[in-house]
């Protein structure tokens, strides 16, 4: 029989049984929740930091890309016309020959300043001698140019809207594919697009020529160390240690103008860069004198596209730099060389002193010419007439190349004609590194072909750069055959006005006897021909804003002298 | 009667460790689960920026034989393991119009729970990225 202790007993047991059944269960299903959840979640925690750099990534694939394309697919029309120092500076290459586009680019902006920078200089230069002309409005005319177009230019770029396609091309090739199938990243339009000025003061991508503080502009005129550097790049790359470049960011004046620069360090790609380097130098935390001032740095922001969760945001930053260095020059531009006839004038003593130049003039060439003239009466001293005798013209010219013509004898201060033509040879001259000096002037004007067309009655020459690196000297029909962009600007006459460096007179090789017939009751006492070479060698300095830097002038003559002195006695 | 509730009690212990063992069988699977996909998408996310890194190093040279060197220099950096004992540049394109490139790597993952008929998984990534110097 079971006791009643026993029972009570059964019934703990029983009561324990269902209590120990129950809490296992609970327990495992607890645990097996708990499990789940906190594994799903550290899968989605996962998830979501792989997603986020995959955001990253594209986003930076796409901000990289749109740094690359600002260069060269944000444009401005403006320089279109051919008639235009502007057209010359609107291609990426520094060959003259390779046509021109019309379009300034941030690849082309730097050329497009400092052209006007360079016109600008030649103006003061002029305006420092006293023979500006019209130089320093047309300047002010050239850097008004410039600072429209350049408005313009920093307007697009400005505009985020005229980026998103740039950024969007490599944001959507890069997947996100921890964020599900099908979704990408794409443009997150707002105010995180945003631009930026960064190296400020550091080297553009504009190399002056020369060394300092000249740099082959002209004579007499400096750059001021304040407005040139050096590669600021650590470690200078090597192509780069002998370099001069202009400043970025940095306010260049000249003619009473202020120029810019977009800085870009030497032999830089684009590249990414800090959100506190690109905040840092934003307009609006450090503002430059510069209005609209063109910028060399884009913020751009993406997100990805899943709906109906939560979606990633990242935000880039990146600073752009053609990579492609050019010259500080006017790509479309000549120097006009204009020989005047020679003339022979024939002089006479009929009153003792001074001569007075009693024949007509005449006219001679680059071969020799046996001139006489016409009886001057009475002609001399107790003289009925003194006649010229046969004076050989032409000596001081014949076989003479261009540079003869204007170097040779008589002299006169040829080094400073030497010095502007120098100069402004330079000024055409686009190639990095290239620079001309007087060995290469003189050269170029020794070539024979220029004996040829004097002789052949050609007056004018041009010098010019066909391809930006080399220089041609020719007539006009020539050169234009040449060099096509030429033919609307070669007829353009320099902006300054003509100072004549060289007035100068010199004893010539000519001796003769002229033929006196003395006065009634006089007889012969002396008997006297001789002869002087001029030449005066006038400077017309140009800007360059119409294409023409500037007109060397050539004007040779002979004086013949005609000596006739009776003895009344 | 009190030898049968002793039977009895003997019996309910060996019960509840039968339900823990059941439980495990259900419980330890499910956490090595979980451990193999973390380690899935881990794996995927080396994959990811290795590709990238390889792609972005790619862009940076002036030619294909320079930007394949350079891909492939940019994964030397990866070290195997047990888990992930390779990491690969599969294929590298530059199209005619040399703006871009396209870089594909590929990752050998094997499980750390091995899955019956899977232990070892392989996963691609793609990065394109513009190429910012100069084409020679």
């Amino acid at each position: 029989m079971t006791s009643l202790r026993g029972i009570h007993y059964g019934a703990r047991v029983k009561k324990y049984q269902r209590q120990s059944l129950g809490g296992a269960i609970a327990l495992s299903t607890a645990l097996a929740f708990f499990l789940v959840v906190l594994g799903l979640g550290f899968i989605a925690l996962v998830l979501i930091m792989g997603a986020e750099n995959e955001t990253r990534n594209a986003v930076d694939s796409g901000t990289l890309n749109l740094g690359k394309q600002a260069l060269d697919q944000v444009s401005v029309s403006g320089a279109q016309d051919p008639t235009s120092w502007l057209n010359g500076v609107s291609s990426d290459s520094t060959d003259s020959s390779v046509s021109t586009d019309g379009n300034i680019t941030l690849r082309r902006i730097n050329r497009l300043w400092g052209a006007a920078l360079l016109i600008a200089i030649n103006a003061d230069a002029a305006q420092n001698d006293g023979n500006a002309g019209s130089g320093e409005s047309d300047a002010q005319q050239a850097c008004q140019q410039a600072q429209q177009i350049s408005d313009n230019l920093s307007d697009k770029l400005n505009q985020a809207s005229n980026l998103y396609g740039f950024f969007t091309d490599f944001s959507t090739a890069n997947s996100v594919r921890m964020m599900g199938l099908g979704t990408s990243t794409k443009v997150l339009t707002g105010g995180n697009w945003q631009t930026s000025l960064l190296e400020r003061n550091d080297e553009s991508n504009l190399v002056i020529a020369g060394t300092p503080p000249n740099f082959n502009l002209p004579p007499n005129y400096n750059l001021d160390s304040s407005v040139f550097t050096q590669c600021t790049r650590s470690p200078v790359p090597a192509a780069a240690a002998n370099l001069y470049f202009l400043k970025g960011y940095a306010p260049i004046t000249a003619a009473g103008q202020t120029f810019w620069q977009v800085p870009y360090q030497y032999d830089e790609k684009p590249h990414l860069v800090s959100q506190s380097t690109f905040n840092q130098n934003m307009a609006t935390a450090i503002p430059l004198s510069w209005t609209k001032p063109v910028p060399n740095s884009f913020s751009a922001e993406g997100t990805t596209t899943k709906t109906g969760s939560m979606n990633q945001v990242a935000s880039s930053f990146v600073m752009t730099n053609p990579n492609q260095p050019f010259q500080l020059s006017l790509p479309h531009s000549f120097l006009h060389i204009h020989v005047d006839d020679m003339k022979s004038h024939w002089w006479f003593f009929p009153t003792g002193y001074p001569p007075l130049e009693l024949d007509p003039t005449e006219t001679y060439g680059y071969t020799t010419d046996d001139q006489t003239n016409i009886p001057s009466f009475p002609g001399g001293i107790c003289c009925t007439s003194v006649t010229p005798d046969s004076v050989e013209m032409g000596l001081e010219v014949v076989g003479q190349p261009l540079d003869g013509i204007i170097f040779n004898y008589p002299y006169g201060n040829t080094s400073q004609v030497e010095s502007y033509m120098v100069n402004r040879i330079n000024e055409m001259v686009g190639a990095v590194g290239v620079t001309k000096t007087a060995s290469d002037l003189h050269s170029l004007l020794q070539d024979p072909l220029t004996t040829g067309e004097l002789i052949a009655g050609v007056q004018d020459f041009y010098i010019f750069s066909p391809d930006g690196q080399n220089l041609s000297c020719m007539p006009e029909p020539l050169a234009i055959a040449k060099s096509p962009w030429l033919a609307p600007l070669i007829s353009n006459s320099p902006d300054g006005t003509e100072n004549q460096i060289i007035n100068t007179t010199d004893p010539a090789a000519i001796f003769f006897d002229p033929i006196v017939v003395p006065a009634p009751f006089c007889s012969p006492l002396l008997e006297l021909g001789f002869g002087f070479y001029g030449k005066i060698v006038g400077w017309t300095p140009g800007t360059g804003s119409n294409g023409c830097l500037g007109t060397i002038r050539v004007n040779r003559w002979t004086d013949v002298y005609s000596l006739g002195v009776c003895n009344p006695f | 009667m009190v030898n049968k509730n002793r039977q009895k009690i003997r019996r309910t212990k060996g019960s509840g460790l039968a339900e823990a063992a059941v439980a495990a069988i259900v419980l330890i699977p499910l956490a090595l689960g979980m451990l193999d996909i973390i380690f899935i998408v881990l794996a995927n996310s080396i994959n990811d920026t290795a590709c990238k890194n390889a792609a972005r190093a790619a862009a940076n040279e002036t030619n294909g034989t320079l930007a394949m060197d350079a891909a492939l220099k940019s994964l030397n950096s990866f070290q195997p393991s047990s888990i992930i004992p390779s990491l690969q540049l599969v294929s590298l394109d530059i199209p005619p119009t040399a703006d871009s490139v396209a870089c594909k790597t590929k990752i050998l993952v094997i499980l750390p729970v091995p899955v019956p008929g899977c232990s070892q998984i392989t996963f691609m990534a793609n990065a394109v990225e513009p190429i910012v110097v100069k084409q020679q």
